[in-house]
Order: C-alpha cells, then structure tokens, then sequence
C-alpha cells in the first residue's frame, strides 16, 4: 500500500491540470493517468473507487474529465477541493484553443496534424489498458463478465445510451444481491 | 446582454451533455449555428477537427472557440464556466448522496451491479475508438507497443504520449 499523502488544492489543481492537459480522444483515455497520480502516487483513492466514479458520473451530464474532477476533488478535499480540480482540468483546454484561434490565422499547422496522427492509436491503448485494469478488479466471476461483455455489445452493436446501462446494472445489482440475502437468511 | 447570453447557451448545452463527447455536436450544432447564428457551419466543422486534435472535451473547447470569438477572453471563460456549471452542481449533489448513504447495503448492491457495466462501457470506448483509427499497419503495430508498454511497465502515460507526438511527426 502506499503511503497517503496529505490532500491539498494546489496538489489536486496540478494533477487535474496534467490530465487535462493530455486528454485526447474523449475523456476515458486520462484513466491511466490519473490512476497512477491519485492511486499509484499518492495513493488517494482505490482502484475500486475509481469504477464507482466513473459509474455515478457517467450518470450525470458532462464530460469524463471533468466530471472525474468534480467528484474526486469534492470527496477528497470539499469544495474547495472540487473547484481546483475542476479549474485544473479544464484550464489546458481553455488555454490550447485560445492558442490555436490565434495561430491558425498565422501558421501552417501541418506538422501538428502527423503528431496527432501518431497520437490517437496510442489514445485506443490507454482506453484498453483502463478497460483491462479496472476489468481486473471487478470481473471475477461468470455474472460481472456476462453483465460487461453485453453491455460493451449494446454500445458497440446499437449505440446504447450508457446511462441507461449504468441504471439497468444498478437495478440489476440490486435485484441479484437482495435475493442472495434472502437465500442466506432461510438458511 | 453577450457574456449573460454565452453563460445561460452553454449551461444550457452543458446541462443535456449525457455522455459526453459526440453525442452532443448535433445540441451545439443546433443552438450555436442554427438558432443563434454565433458559428458558420464551415467554422463548426473547423472546430469538431481542433477537438478531435487537441486535448479536451468537445463541449469545452466549443465553449472556448466560441466565448473568444465574441467576447474575448472573458468571453471564452464565461462560456467555459457556463458549460462546465451544470455538471458541478449535479456531481456535487452525486457526491454528497454517495457519501451519505455510503454504509447503505442497497447503495452498495447498486455499485455492485453497476461495475461490470463501467468496464463494459470503456471496453466499448476501445473498441469504437479503435475501430476509427487503427486502419493500417504501422498504427496497429503503434497501438500494440503502447498497450505492452502500459501493461508491462510503470512508464508515467503522459510519456508515451509525448513520444506518439514524435512518432507521429515521423512516420505518419
């Protein structure tokens, strides 16, 4: 386990900062990173919490980043930890497309357009990577796999809502646990 | 009012964001360019692209693009706060129910039921990113290396990253 290192703002806008600054290809591609700031490094938070983050924010309107900013930042450190999160995460942005208004108009940005070009096969290896990590934690047995595995499909095949599926799996969950219990209560 | 009129647009599109990413391009396409005229769609498109190249959500550098065209900086940070708003306050009162209702066994049942459906939802974020972009070898053979390269080492990811930016400069 590693050692818990104090929370502060300033900590939490630098490390927000640096996902935000390298989050290309929509949103789950920053999980390696900040899995190995706030996890690995500081050792935060857990892998687990991590899925449960992305579970409830996925339910709420925004993008991944920033919505991981939000809520990592307000459950470590209140509101104030919430703000800097946010600030940071959105702040490369900010700054990049205020850039590139400004050098379009001067520049040729063709040399930009081969480094993306590299960039974005490197972005499909962070997402897998991320799905593989977390997948390690909590796909252990037949249940989780099937309930992953269908809802990968449902997206892949029909262009399923997400947020449906997080609320199917909540009541699913609910409805598998609570009879598990009554099966153990007769017992 | 313009600085009222970018904040209240982009609460507006920010608060039906669900999902993220392409989902919304239609809502800004409709809000922005249709009905109030602030981007040609030429300009749209041209910003879809900067999205998909740079860092960031779509919604946010929309935002950004935007609130500087009409408003200078204090524009595009207006614009910026007023998508980001909605999703504060509705994470925010996530956060606060999670933590209150943490020791409750039915919030724990739900995460459980929940999980499996998160890896499921990235896995299906690799595959459709990867099915627009790994299209020839040399992209495969990238992809490949950086996942061995994640799964294998302790390499901080902002360093391969950097180092596609160079190979990309290179060989693509």
């Amino acid at each position: 386990m590693v050692k818990k290192a104090p929370v502060s703002n300033l900590k939490l806008f630098t490390i927000f900062f640096r996902v935000g600054a390298f989050t290309f290809g929509g949103g789950y591609a920053m999980l390696p990173i900040m899995q190995r700031e706030l996890v690995d490094k500081q050792g935060w938070l857990q892998e687990e919490d991590f899925v449960d983050m992305i579970g409830l924010t996925q339910s709420a309107p925004g993008p991944v980043a920033v919505n991981s900013a939000i809520y990592l930042g307000y459950r470590l450190n209140g509101l104030g930890g919430a703000i800097s999160s946010v600030i940071g995460a959105v702040l490369p942005s900010l700054l990049v497309i205020m850039a590139i208004a400004w050098a379009l108009s001067r520049y040729n940005l063709d040399l930009l357009n081969h480094a993306f070009a590299g960039v974005r096969p490197t972005v499909v290896s962070l997402i897998t990577y991320a799905a593989w990590n977390l997948g390690k934690k909590v796909v252990k047995s037949v249940r989780p796999f099937a309930m992953a595995a269908i809802s990968a499909g449902l997206i892949i095949l029909f262009g399923v809502h997400p947020a449906i599926l997080i609320v199917c799996g909540a009541l699913l969950g609910l409805g598998f646990s609570s009879r598990s219990q009554k099966e153990a209560a007769q017992q | 009012m313009i600085f009222w009129q970018l904040f209240f647009t982009f609460a507006f599109i920010g608060s039906l964001a669900f999902g993220g990413g392409y989902v919304m391009i239609p809502l800004i396409d409709s809000q922005v360019v249709g009905k109030l005229g602030w981007l040609t769609s030429t300009e749209f498109a041209d910003i879809v692209a900067i999205a998909e190249m740079t860092p960031g959500p779509i919604a946010i550098n929309t935002a950004t693009y935007v609130g500087f065209k009409m408003g200078g900086v204090l524009g595009s940070v207006i614009a910026t706060a007023g998508v980001v708003a909605p999703s504060f306050i509705i994470v925010m009162i996530l956060a606060t129910l999670v933590k209150r209702f943490s020791n409750s066994p039915y919030l724990q049942w739900a995460l459980s039921g929940i999980r499996p459906v998160v890896v499921g939802l990235i896995a299906s974020a690799a595959w459709n990113f990867g099915a627009k972009t790994l299209v020839d070898l040399k992209s495969w053979i990238l992809a490949g290396v950086m996942l061995l390269a994640l799964v294998k080492t302790k390499i901080n990811p902002i360093l391969l990253i950097l180092a596609s930016f160079v190979l990309g400069i290179l060989f693509f």
